[in-house]
């Protein structure tokens, strides 16, 4: 039996080339881009004019994060096939969103984040609260993915923590600042198509390598429960995790920015078509978890457990090719976050401050804040991912409860009159709250489904006790209403 | 690779170990890095003259050889001043990562199950176990030199205690969260349905909309009865 070791599987050389080559062509493809993002809009929502297969691939590749190829291994050796299933069912969010975003572009066609929807819809006091779940999640996020980034890197290249780190972020928060939304999704599409041959190339070569049969009886053999439907944690975690999915999608900015950008009518079917292309990654992932075993691979790190397994069966190509799609998905999710959340501080908190002073604020001013705030929130994760405590990824799952909190006020403002503030706020803060007691009580693992569950309850009761007429129309001006 | 402990504990008493297996265990004495190769020499040379000692090297069938070092499973990593455990649970997934303390002149570590099983060999002094049924589990820690010789050993087995959630609890669980998300499902489609029905939503506007930046909305875009 060999070990997932500090032994790195291929060259550091090697490594830093590759981050050098991609890297540059990431920047070099940013500044390209960027040149059409003369305008705010066009930098924030890339002129509200992206086409199907874009809108498709940008949906696939930022939802193929490191932690699809680093959690969903883990998932499945820590909650066997049913947590293949349950990471897979992350993608039942994009389905949901499908309709949503149609829903969301014909609402506000001026529109720019999810925080000035629920701003307008629901007024300053429950935007407040939903500007500061998303800005925990966007930084949980970030974080999380930054320090995946230097710790796969390290594993798989040997290339030290803090340079790989570096690199990342670096590449990352230039080609969006010079880019915008034009450079994340041209990106995105061509990362995207990188990351699911490669992913496909690397799971059919595992496969030959490997005998499904013989993974199968190491499993049953000596780890019958993680082939147990019966397996209660994981009977558990299912539903939580798509409701955590949902939250994710519904509540994010950065995917009503996508939704903002893409044209009317191509939103529903590119969320629809990037969920069905997403399905089946955290399956193939949770495999080379599960092929762990059979292998006689030793786990030290269970996240880091896929890409050695690749690694291991595939010899050098398969840890170039792993390193590629590792580097591709971290891009790809990392740009997208900065992007989004950088539009949401610049439009949700600097714009509004500066019009409160009394400053003017040109066109060229937004989109100066929208750089500034993309760089800004870039060193500060930088900054908070290089004090590299193992104990900061874990953060991203409390974000589960609050953001699955978010799930009925989203979902009912859209769609429905009668939600008003208050229950759309007492929702969100009786629901966050229920649902951080149940993960510290309980486990991760019921958290996001006791916040939905108490945020849906909340939520009704509350439009039964307080039901309001609200005129859709006030989302659809470009100059926000009074504050209410 | 974590920095290695600043110190080995050694034990010379022989007893039993959980297993029931009686073992080599060499007296509790703490010492410093730099003075271990002294001790162990003082060990090994008390070990080969003193009399009525020379059997205690030479162990009987089934007995692990005795090492001079002993490892200590910790409670967590040793950086980050992980404590030394006996024992941990009850685990309600069946699942952990189990540490221990770095032996100086290793350069691998073999986990076993009480049964003699190898699940872990490795560099880290840290492994991920995974898929425990309900029950007890004990496990035992060896740290391997260069040439392949155990140095140093987990002086007791770690006791790993598993009790997965009831089935009772878990489908529970499972039948809200069915339940929730069939309402979510359901009240979506009653809200597409009736945003479909009224005449608030014409994709034109929005494309219209979003082209010119009109700060007012169309004439046939407001209805009072825009949406449910």
């Amino acid at each position: 039996m060999i070990s997932g070791s500090a032994e790195p599987i291929l060259n550091a050389t090697v490594g830093y080339a590759l981050l050098g080559l991609f890297g540059l062509a990431w920047i070099g493809l940013g500044i390209l881009w960027g040149r059409k993002a003369t305008t705010y809009e066009g930098y924030a929502v890339a002129g509200r004019n992206v086409g199907l297969a874009m809108g498709a691939a940008t949906a696939v590749a930022t939802w193929i994060t490191s932690n699809t190829t680093m959690l969903a291994p883990q998932f499945a050796l820590q909650l066997g096939i049913w947590g293949m299933l349950a990471y897979s069912t992350a993608s039942f969010g994009l389905f949901a969103f499908a309709p949503m975003a149609k829903r969301i572009r014909s609402l506000m066609p001026a529109g720019f984040t999810a925080v000035e929807f629920v701003r307008r819809r629901y007024g300053r006091p429950g935007g407040i609260l939903f500007l500061l779940i998303s800005l925990f999640y966007a930084l949980t996020w970030l974080v999380s993915m930054a320090m995946a980034g230097g710790k796969l890197l390290e594993v798989l290249s040997g290339i030290p923590y803090a340079h790989g780190l570096t690199v990342v972020m670096a590449v990352c928060v230039l080609y969006t600042l010079f880019g915008g939304m034009y450079a994340v999704i041209g990106t995105d599409f061509i990362q995207s198509i990188i990351i699911v041959i490669g992913l496909i190339a690397v799971s059919a070569a595992v496969l030959l390598h490997v005998d499904a049969a013989e993974i199968h009886e190491s499993l049953s053999r000596e780890r019958p429960l993680l082939l147990s439907v019966m397996f209660p944690a994981a009977i558990m975690a299912i539903f939580n995790n798509m409701l955590f999915g949902f939250g994710e999608i519904f509540h994010s900015n950065v995917w009503w920015s996508r939704a903002l950008a893409m044209r009317a009518s191509v939103g529903p079917r590119a969320f629809l078509l990037g969920g069905l292309i997403w399905l089946p990654v955290p399956i193939v992932a949770g495999f080379l978890g599960l092929a762990a075993p059979a292998l006689g691979i030793g786990i030290s790190q269970p996240d880091t457990v896929g890409p050695l397994v690749a690694a291991h069966v595939l010899g050098s190509f398969g840890a170039v090719a792993v390193f590629i799609i590792v580097f591709c998905s971290l891009a790809s999710s990392i740009d997208s976050l900065l992007a989004a959340t950088g539009d949401l501080l610049a439009h949700d908190v600097v714009l509004p401050g500066l019009r409160y002073t009394g400053v003017a604020v040109a066109d060229a001013t937004k989109r100066t804040c929208a750089g500034a705030s993309v760089v800004g929130l870039g060193v500060v994760a930088w900054l908070i991912a290089m004090a590299n405590r193992s104990d900061l990824a874990s953060v991203l799952f409390f974000s589960g409860p609050l953001v699955a909190s978010c799930i009925w006020p989203i979902l009912g403002g859209l769609y429905f009159r009668r939600p008003g503030p208050w229950a759309a706020a007492a929702a969100m803060g009786l629901g966050s709250s229920a649902g951080l007691i149940a993960y510290f009580a309980i486990g991760w693992f019921v958290a996001s489904l006791v916040g939905a569950t108490v945020s849906g309850i909340v939520f009704l009761l509350v439009i039964l006790i307080h039901p309001i007429q609200f005129d859709f129309q006030q989302l659809r001006l470009t100059a926000e209403p009074p504050s209410r | 690779m974590p920095p290695p402990q600043q110190h080995v504990v050694l034990d010379a008493t022989r007893a039993k170990d959980i297993d029931g297996r009686r073992v080599s265990r060499w007296f509790q004495q703490p010492v410093c890095r730099d003075a271990s190769v002294a001790a162990a020499a003082a060990i090994i040379g008390w070990g080969l003259f003193a009399p009525g000692r020379a059997n205690a090297q030479t162990p009987s069938f089934g007995e692990p050889p005795p090492v001079t070092g002993v490892i200590q499973f910790l409670s967590a990593e040793a950086t980050l001043g992980g404590e030394p455990i006996a024992q941990i649970g009850p685990l309600r997934a069946g699942h952990a990562t189990l540490w221990w303390s770095a032996a100086p002149s290793a350069t691998a570590y073999r986990l076993r199950t009480s049964a003699g099983a190898s699940i872990y060999h490795g560099h880290l002094p840290r492994a991920f176990v995974f898929g425990l049924p309900d029950g007890e589990h004990r496990f035992v820690i060896e740290a391997i030199d260069t040439s392949g010789e155990v140095v140093a050993r987990s002086a007791k087995p770690l006791v790993v205690q598993v009790q997965h959630w009831d089935s009772q609890t878990a489908w529970l669980l499972f039948a809200i969260g069915a339940i929730v998300v069939a309402v979510l499902l359901i009240v979506l489609l009653v809200g597409m349905s009736r945003a479909r029905e009224v005449a608030g939503e014409p994709p034109a506007a929005s494309e219209q909309a979003s082209a010119g930046h009109s700060s007012l909305p169309s004439a046939g875009d407001h209805t009072p009865r825009d949406n449910p």
